[in-house]
């Protein structure tokens, strides 16, 4: 058990070694300037040192994140529903749905930050519009494909349509809904600091604007760091989530 | 939902209505039915009539692709078909869907549930209180070898156990007429004698009304009261054999000398029958 854990664990920790040690080696050899490309062991130094001054930036983006994933998934599972329940809604309107993603949604950051001001709203509204779309599509796709024996099943049962979308539709979509919601929860750190690009004054993304243009690019190194961290922070909350709500083998 | 443990409550039922012979459980009218695709026509059933009385076990067999699973769809009330109906004791319920406890081709037990909710979900859709009913499946899972499984999912089980599970959530099921579509074909030959007597055993306790479809004949002389021969495309009943084997039937029945000519005449007449595609 502990050899087979070991084995996988190895290989790309061993990958990622090499690759730092290609860098910081580049960069002694090739002389590189630090603004362009620190080393490694710089941007470590840095993290350690820089750290506190870190922590409220860090904490303000995953506030935006957490609140602008839970409005974006929410309205994801409402629309999803809606479309499912009513098939009028669902020919009506998806075709309108997958052509809403030909919008780059960043694209509408100005224009929000324009209507909604500098404040936390328009930045939530970024990561909402970036979020539903993959729960809204995942869980839609999910509800649709429901097992042809255990539909006729319930049929043959004479379950109401209620009984159906309770009892067979929705737990049947649930490992679904949650490939879809892995996906937002990636997306929604992505929207947050985006946001934070275009107009704030605190987090991660607006600590990275700030350090671009002082060209502390070992800043803006560690900034990214966090940014990763926080991605693997939620989906590590989405897995823990999915492993308490479905119990079951999903490959059977 | 007493008539699931109790042992057959239509002998008195058979009594009570001695002038007048009882409506069969489950009757079939000269169904038909054909499907029409694009430019195709598929004439599937061609008036299929046939009768399951009360407490009997009825066997429907038949080759491949003779429209056995369209009849159940329409039995099910999920197809209907073009003329013809379908009547339980002695009520038209063409179209209507669950008038039948079913058991699919393959378990379809939902893999999200235990083994004792998958049993209990006919109660579940039905409204009723589920503690009642729970004693009632704990009992029946022991007699199916599922004792221990009642908190285990599903997939956990061998194949055999799922299709048993299967089969008590169609006996736990409160309709009278339990359809079975070729309940242990996915089955290998050995676990599949296994459940061959098992059900034997179990039915021959609850004498349910039972249209089973299967092409395996031993199958249908060891398990029926009567078997139905469906004819090839479009479907209709060739013959109906009445099995005279005396009840409790053990499986030595198996080497009878009258059970191997029945045998053998069956599968004559489904060979000839297979020839003429």
């Amino acid at each position: 058990m502990r050899k087979g854990w070991w084995s996988s664990v190895w290989p790309p920790a061993a990958a990622v070694l090499f690759f730092l040690t290609v860098w910081q080696a580049a960069v002694s050899v090739f002389d590189i300037e630090p603004y362009i490309l620190p080393a490694p062991t710089a941007i470590g130094h840095e993290a350690a040192t820089g750290a506190s001054g870190l922590f409220q930036h860090t904490l303000a983006t995953l506030q935006l994140t957490l609140v602008g994933f839970m409005i974006g998934t929410a309205i994801g599972l409402v629309i999803s529903l809606a479309l499912h329940l009513v098939p009028f809604l669902k020919t009506a309107l998806y075709p309108l749905l997958i052509l809403s993603q030909n919008v780059p949604t960043i694209a509408l950051a100005p224009l929000l930050m324009i209507w909604f001001g500098f404040g936390m709203l328009p930045k939530v509204i970024v990561i909402t519009l970036v979020c539903f779309f993959p729960v809204a599509v995942a869980a839609l796709d999910g509800l649709a494909r429901t097992d042809r024996t255990m539909m006729n099943y319930m049929q043959m049962a004479g379950a109401t349509s209620w009984q159906i979308f309770t009892k067979l539709e929705l737990p049947h979509a649930l490992p679904s809904i949650f490939s879809g919601i892995r996906i937002a929860a990636t997306y929604s750190v992505m929207g947050a600091v985006i946001g934070e690009w275009i107009g704030s004054d605190r987090g991660i993304g607006y600590y990275m604007m700030l350090q671009k243009s002082g060209y502390r690019t070992d800043r803006v190194f560690v900034a990214i760091l966090i940014i990763v961290l926080l991605s693997l922070l939620m989906v590590l909350l989405i897995t823990l989530l999915e492993k308490r709500l479905i119990r079951w083998n999903r490959k059977s | 939902m007493t008539h699931q443990v109790s042992l057959p409550d239509h002998d008195g039922h058979r009594q009570s209505s001695t002038a007048v012979p009882p409506a069969p459980a489950l009757e079939v009218r000269s169904l038909h039915i054909t499907f029409r695709e694009r430019r195709s026509e598929v004439h599937v059933l061609d008036g299929l009539s046939l009768q399951v009385q009360p407490g009997e076990f009825v066997s429907l067999i038949g080759p491949s692709g003779s429209g056995k699973s369209t009849l159940f769809h329409i039995i099910g009330g999920l197809t209907a078909p073009d003329a013809g109906s379908v009547l339980m004791d002695g009520q038209d319920v063409t179209g209507e869907k669950g008038r039948i406890a079913y058991m699919p081709q393959q378990p379809a037990l939902f893999p999200w549930r235990t083994v004792e909710d998958n049993v209990l979900l006919p109660e579940e859709l039905r409204g009723t209180s589920k503690t009642a009913a729970r004693e009632n499946a704990r009992n029946w899972m022991e007699r199916a070898g599922l004792a221990g499984f009642e908190k285990a999912y599903p997939h956990t089980l061998s194949g055999g156990m799922q299709q048993r599970a299967a089969f008590l959530r169609a006996l736990m099921s409160p309709q009278e007429v339990m359809c079975l579509d070729e309940p242990f074909s996915a089955l290998d030959a050995l676990t599949r004698s296994d459940m061959q007597r098992w059900l034997l055993d179990i039915w021959e306790d609850t004498r349910r009304s039972v249209l089973m479809i299967t092409h395996h004949i031993e199958e249908a002389l060891l398990l029926s009261d009567s078997i139905y021969i469906l004819s090839a495309r479009p479907g209709t009943i060739l013959k109906r054999v009445e099995v005279p084997f005396p009840r409790p039937r053990r499986e030595n029945i198996l080497n009878d000398q009258s059970f191997i000519a029945l045998k053998t005449e069956i599968s004559a007449i489904m060979r000839e029958e297979q020839h003429k595609r």
